[in-house]
C-alpha cells in the first residue's frame, strides 16, 4: 500500500482507532495484522519471503542465546545471515550476477547457456532484511536478549510504517517499544499527524513534480540547453530527497500517532560540509547499520591508513550494491567511498584530527552529491554519457527546463524550511507554536499537497531497493 | 460546557478552513486543472456547446485521419449541414464511452437550449476488451474531475490516483477471467479458444465483439440508461446511434457465427432503448469493408463517404425531431475559397487538433501548441483541386508566443500526395520575429507556381520538433 493512496487514507485511521481501541496484550496482534494487509497490498504472495526471513532469525537468535559456545554461536550467526543474505540474493542479485557472468564470457570470447532471471524484487526487501540481520547481530553479541514471542518478533520486522522502505530500526530501539503499553496522547497525535502532512508535501508536491521534469530531461538529454541539464540533475537531487524524506516523515508520523518513535533518517543532509557529514545526515539508519556491523568489526579507522581506505572503500561499495543490482549504484558508492578517503585521508596523514570545514563547503560537497546522484538516476552509463555530453554540447541552444512556477515556488518554501530546521524537526518545532499556528501551517500544507501535487503516479524511488 | 467548547471550536475552525479552501480552490484553480486534465470537461463548459440545440457526443469514429478524403470533417460537422439553422456542436474524444458521455451531460445547465442530444453507441465499447485495456485509465482519470462532488475533493482523489489504474497484466488477468466466467451460448464456448483457432485479424474481431450482452450486468448498459433518463428529465430529445461495424471483413475472417452475436447485441440494445422513447439509428451494418479505414484491427473508423452515408442517417433520424430544419445533401452549397481563418477552437477543416492547449491563447481560450510532443501544430490540408485556378503566392499570418527563440520552429508549405517530387518550404520563425515571451504578429508569403496543381495535397502549418513548446493563433490564410 502507498502511503499517497486512497487506500492509505483509509487504512490509516481504522488502524490508528483500532489500535487505541483494542487491549494492550492484543495491539501486537492488530498491528501485526494491519502490517500484512499493508505489505499484501502490492503483492500477496511475498508475505512468504517475509515469513521465511522471520522464521530463519527468530529460530537462529533463540538458538544462538541458548548455545554457550563461542564457536556453536558464530556458526549458527553465519547460517542465519547466510540463509536471510541468500533470499536477498536470489530475488535482488542473482539476475544481476548472471549478466555479469554473461558480459564478461562474451568479453572473453566465450559463449555461454546461462540465462537471466527475470524476477520481481520484492518492495523493501532490503530494508527488512537489514533489519532483521541486525537482530540476530545483536543477539549474538549479547547486547539484545532473543525475543520468545514470534507474534512480537513478526511485528518488529513487519511494523507497516518503515516495513518497505526503513527507517532501519534496531531491536534495542523498536523491540523495546513494541512491549510497551502506549496511551493516547494529544502531543504524540498532533505530532505524528504534523509530520505525515510534510511527508506528503515533500512526496506529493515535490518529489512527483520534480520527477515529471528530471524524468523529461534524462529521457532526451540532447534536446536541452546546458542550464537545463544542469537544473535537470539538481532536480533530480531535489527529487530523490523529496521522495525520501517525504516517506520516512510519513512513517515517523505514522508511528508517532501510536506513540512509537522509529528512527530519524535525515538531517538537511544537504547542507552538510563534506561527504562524509553528508552521510551522517542521510539514510541516517543505513549509514549506522554499516558502520556497526561492517565498518567497525572491520577494524573501523582505528588501523592503519591503507586499513582505513580499505574498510572505507568496502562499505561503500557494499552501499552502492545494497542500493541496486547494477554497476551504477556499485560505481556510485565507490565514488562516495573515493570523496570520503580525499577528505579524510589529508589530515590521517598528518595525524591530526580533522578541521572544522567552514560554511562555503556546504556549495561543492552539494554539487559532488548531486553530480554523483546522476550516476543513481542514469538507467545505464550510456545515458549517463549522453546526460553530460549534451550538457558540454548544448551551452545557449536547447530548450529551458519545463519547470512551473508553483512548483518553484513551493521548492523554495521547502528549502527555506530546511534550513530553517536544520538539525532540529517540523513536528518539534511546531508543537512549541501556539494551535493557532499549529492549525494554519497545517492546513496551508494540506492546501498545497492536494491543489500542486502531481497527478502522474510516482512510485518511491526507494521501494526497489 | 468546556467540554463542548473544546469540541466546538476545532468543529467550527474545522469546517471554515475546508469551506475557505473549497472556493479558493473552485476560484482559483480548478479552472485550469479542469483544462489540463479533464479536457472534454472543460469543452462542456465552453459557451459554444452551452448554446447550442444539437450536441453530438462521440469518440474516434467521428473524425478522420486519411489524406484522400475531400472533405475531412467530423460526422457531427457533416450532420450540422443538413440543419443550416439550428446551432450544433460536438465534444469528441477517442476512446469516450457512455460514463464519460453521462458525466458530460450532466453539465450542461439546467437553461441550456438543447434541444437534441446525439449519442454514439459502440457495441464493442460494451464487451470486456474495452474495459480490460490501459485505454480505459485515461477517461477514468478524467473522470474524477467530471464528477458531482466537491472540487477539492476530486482534486484530492486525483493526487492519490482514486481511479482505475491497472497495469496491463492486470487487465489481462482480468479479461482471461471475464472470459473464463462468460462462456458463449452454441459451439463456441470458449472465445479465447475461438479467436486461438482463428487467429490474426480475426482473432481480434472475437475477442472484441464475440460476447453476451446482458442488460442488467453491463456497466456501459445501466450508463446509457442513465442518460435516457437524464434526456426525459430534462426534456431532451435523445438519439443513440449504433456505429457501423465491418462485418464484411468479419464474416470473410472469422465466419457468419460472430456476425450473429453482434446482431443479438444489437438488437437486444435496439428493442430496450426504443421501449424507453429514444430513438436509436441502427447503423450497425450499413457500410461495406472498402469503407472502413483499418484493415488489421476492428475499430470503427470511416473514410469520407462512410462519414457522409452515416451522417445522413442520424441527420435523418434527427430530422423529424426538428421539423422543417432539415435540408436535402444536394442542397448543401461548396464554392471554391481564397480565404481560410483559423482561431484554435474548434474549427474545421484544419487538422493537427491534438495541438490544441488551453495553456495559453492570443482570442478566445486556446491556442496550437507545439513542441516535440507533438511537433506539427493546426494544419490547413486542401485537396489542390479545391483552390481557385491561378494561384501564385499564399499569405501566411498567424499570433506567436515562444517563451525563448530555442527552438527549430518553421513556418511551413507543403505540396505533396503524388509521384511528383513535390516540395517542402519551412521559414524559420526566429527569423520572421525574435520577440520573447509575447504574443507577436507573424506573416510570410509563400511563392506558389503551376506545379502547385500537379501536387494532389496543399499543407500549411507550424512544426517544432524540440520541447519548448511554441503557441500560435488565430491563422489566416490568403490564396492570391
Amino acid at each position: 500500500m502507498l502511503f499517497n493512496s486512497l487506500a492509505f487514507l483509509i487504512f490509516f485511521p481504522i488502524v490508528t482507532i483500532g489500535f487505541y481501541a483494542v487491549a494492550h496484550r492484543f495491539r501486537w496482534l492488530w498491528l501485526l495484522a494491519a502490517s500484512c494487509v499493508f505489505y499484501m497490498w502490492f503483492v500477496p504472495r511475498y508475505i512468504l519471503i517475509l515469513l521465511a526471513t522471520i522464521l530463519i532469525d527468530y529460530s537462529a537468535a533463540i538458538i544462538i542465546e541458548r548455545t554457550d559456545v563461542r564457536k556453536q554461536r558464530l556458526a549458527w550467526l553465519w547460517v542465519s545471515v547466510s540463509a536471510t543474505c541468500l533470499i536477498l540474493f536470489v530475488f535482488k542479485y542473482l539476475g544481476f550476477f548472471e549478466q555479469t557472468v554473461i558480459d564478461i564470457a562474451g568479453m572473453l570470447g566465450m559463449s555461454t547457456n546461462l540465462k537471466v532471471a527475470q524476477i520481481v524484487l520484492p518492495i523493501g526487501l532490503s530494508f527488512h532484511t537489514f533489519q532483521s540481520l541486525s537482530y540476530v547481530i545483536e543477539v549474538y553479541r549479547g547486547t539484545q536478549k532473543a525475543e520468545r514471542h514470534l507474534g512480537i518478533y513478526s511485528l518488529y520486522v513487519m511494523f507497516y510504517p518503515q516495513l518497505v522502505t526503513g527507517p532501519i530500526e534496531r531491536p534495542h530501539n523498536l523491540l523495546r517499544q513494541l512491549r510497551e503499553e502506549k496511551r493516547l496522547n494529544r502531543d504524540n497525535v498532533a505530532q505524528g499527524l504534523m509530520l505525515m502532512v510534510f511527508g506528503l508535501f515533500a512526496k506529493m508536491v515535490l518529489a512527483d513534480n520534480w520527477g515529471a521534469i528530471v524524468d523529461a530531461v534524462y529521457a532526451h538529454p540532447e534536446q536541452y540547453s546546458s542550464l537545463s541539464i544542469v537544473g535537470g540533475l539538481f532536480g533530480y537531487s531535489l527529487q530523490i530527497y523529496c521522495d525520501f524524506f517525504g516517506y520516512s516523515t510519513i512513517a515517523l508520523g505514522c508511528a508517532k500517532v501510536m506513540g512509537y518513535d522509529i528512527t530519524d533518517n535525515f538531517r538537511a543532509p544537504y547542507l552538510s560540509r563534506s561527504i562524509g557529514e553528508f552521510w551522517h545526515r542521510w539514510h541516517i539508519s543505513l549509514s549506522t547499520w554499516f558502520r556497526d556491523y561492517v565498518y567497525i568489526p572491520l577494524g573501523g579507522s582505528r588501523v592503519r591508513v591503507s586499513r582505513w581506505v580499505l574498510n572505507t572503500m568496502v562499505v561503500f561499495l557494499l552501499s552502492g550494491l545494497w542500493h541496486g543490482a547494477a554497476w551504477t549504484f556499485v560505481l556510485w558508492g565507490g565514488l562516495h567511498g573515493l570523496c570520503l578517503v580525499a577528505e579524510g585521508l589529508p589530515s590521517r596523514l598528518r595525524r591530526q584530527k580533522p578541521a572544522q570545514r567552514a560554511a562555503w563547503r556546504i556549495v561543492p560537497t552539494f554539487v559532488a552529491v548531486t553530480l554523483l546522484w546522476s550516476l543513481f538516476r542514469a538507467q545505464d552509463i550510456g545515458q549517463l554519457q549522453a546526460v553530460y555530453a549534451a550538457m558540454l554540447h548544448n551551452a545557449g541552444v536547447g530548450a529551458l527546463l519545463p519547470v512551473k512556477g508553483p512548483v518553484m515556488l513551493m521548492t523554495l518554501v521547502f528549502v527555506m524550511m530546511d534550513i530553517g530546521l536544520r538539525d532540529s524537526r517540523f513536528d518539534k518545532v511546531l508543537i512549541r507554536r501556539s494551535r493557532v499556528v499549529q492549525w494554519a501551517v497545517c492546513a496551508i500544507l494540506i492546501f498545497c499537497t492536494i491543489v500542486f501535487s502531481s497527478v502522474e503516479e510516482y512510485p518511491f524511488i526507494y521501494f526497489q531497493f | 460546557m468546556a467540554m463542548i467548547r473544546k469540541i466546538l471550536i476545532p468543529l467550527i475552525a474545522l469546517m471554515l478552513i475546508l469551506v475557505g479552501s473549497e472556493l479558493l480552490y473552485t476560484q482559483i484553480f480548478y479552472p485550469n486543472d479542469l483544462r489540463q486534465y479533464a479536457p472534454m470537461g472543460f469543452f462542456s463548459d465552453k459557451p459554444l456547446l452551452q448554446q447550442a440545440q444539437v450536441v453530438y457526443l462521440g469518440e474516434s469514429s467521428n473524425h478522420t485521419f486519411v489524406v484522400e478524403d475531400e472533405d475531412r470533417r467530423k460526422v457531427s460537422d457533416m450532420v450540422a449541414d443538413y440543419f443550416p439553422a439550428l446551432r450544433c456542436a460536438d465534444i469528441t474524444q477517442d476512446a469516450a464511452h457512455a460514463e464519460v458521455y453521462y458525466h458530460l451531460l450532466r453539465r450542461i445547465p439546467e437553461e441550456a437550449p438543447v434541444q437534441t442530444v446525439v449519442v454514439t453507441m459502440n457495441l464493442r465499447s460494451m464487451g470486456p476488451s474495452w474495459f480490460d485495456t490501459g485505454l480505459e485509465t485515461a477517461l477514468q482519470k478524467q473522470l474524477v474531475l467530471l464528477k458531482d462532488q466537491p472540487n477539492l475533493l476530486k482534486r484530492l482523489l486525483l493526487g492519490l490516483k482514486a481511479y482505475d489504474h491497472r497495469t496491463t497484466e492486470e487487465c489481462q488477468k482480468d479479461l482471461k477471467e471475464y472470459w473464463r466466467q462468460h462462456p458463449l451460448e452454441g459451439d463456441h464456448a470458449d472465445v479465447l479458444g475461438w479467436a486461438d483457432s482463428v487467429g490474426g485479424v480475426g482473432a481480434n474481431f472475437i475477442k472484441k465483439y464475440a460476447f453476451e450482452l446482458g442488460l442488467e450486468d453491463n456497466a456501459l448498459v445501466r450508463k446509457f440508461d442513465e442518460i435516457a433518463a437524464l434526456s426525459k428529465a430534462r426534456g431532451w430529445n435523445l438519439v443513440f446511434h449504433i456505429l457501423p461495424i465491418n462485418l464484411e471483413l468479419s464474416d470473410s475472417l472469422v465466419g457468419t457465427e460472430l456476425r450473429q452475436i453482434i446482431y443479438r447485441n444489437r438488437d437486444l440494445v435496439k428493442r430496450h432503448y426504443e421501449q424507453m422513447g429514444v430513438t436509436v439509428v441502427d447503423n450497425v451494418d450499413l457500410l461495406p469493408d472498402s469503407l472502413f479505414l483499418d484493415k488489421d484491427w476492428p475499430t470503427e473508423h470511416f473514410n469520407e463517404r462512410g462519414r457522409r452515408m452515416v451522417a445522413e442517417r442520424i441527420a435523418q433520424a434527427v430530422a423529424p425531431l426538428h421539423a422543417g430544419q432539415y435540408r436535402p445533401y444536394e442542397s448543401i452549397p461548396r464554392t471554391p475559397r481564397y480565404h481560410y481563418e483559423h482561431h484554435c477552437e474548434d474549427e474545421v477543416p484544419w487538422g493537427g487538433f491534438k495541438s490544441l492547449t488551453f495553456e495559453k491563447s492570443y482570442s478566445g481560450q486556446r491556442s496550437s501548441v507545439i513542441s516535440s510532443d507533438d511537433p506539427f501544430g493546426t494544419t490547413l490540408e486542401l485537396w489542390t483541386r479545391d483552390l481557385p485556378k491561378g494561384i501564385t503566392s499564399v499569405d501566411v499570418g498567424c499570433w506567436l508566443y515562444q517563451p525563448s527563440v530555442r527552438h527549430d520552429g518553421k513556418l511551413a508549405l507543403e505540396l505533396s500526395g503524388s509521384e511528383h517530387d513535390g516540395r517542402w518550404e519551412g521559414k524559420p520563425l526566429q527569423e520572421l520575429n525574435e520577440t520573447t515571451g509575447r504574443w507577436v504578429p507573424i506573416s510570410y508569403t509563400f511563392e506558389l507556381d503551376s506545379a502547385l496543381y500537379k501536387n494532389p495535397t496543399i499543407k500549411i502549418y507550424v512544426m517544432n520538433t524540440t520541447p519548448t513548446k511554441i503557441y500560435v493563433d488565430d491563422v489566416v490564410i490568403d490564396f492570391r
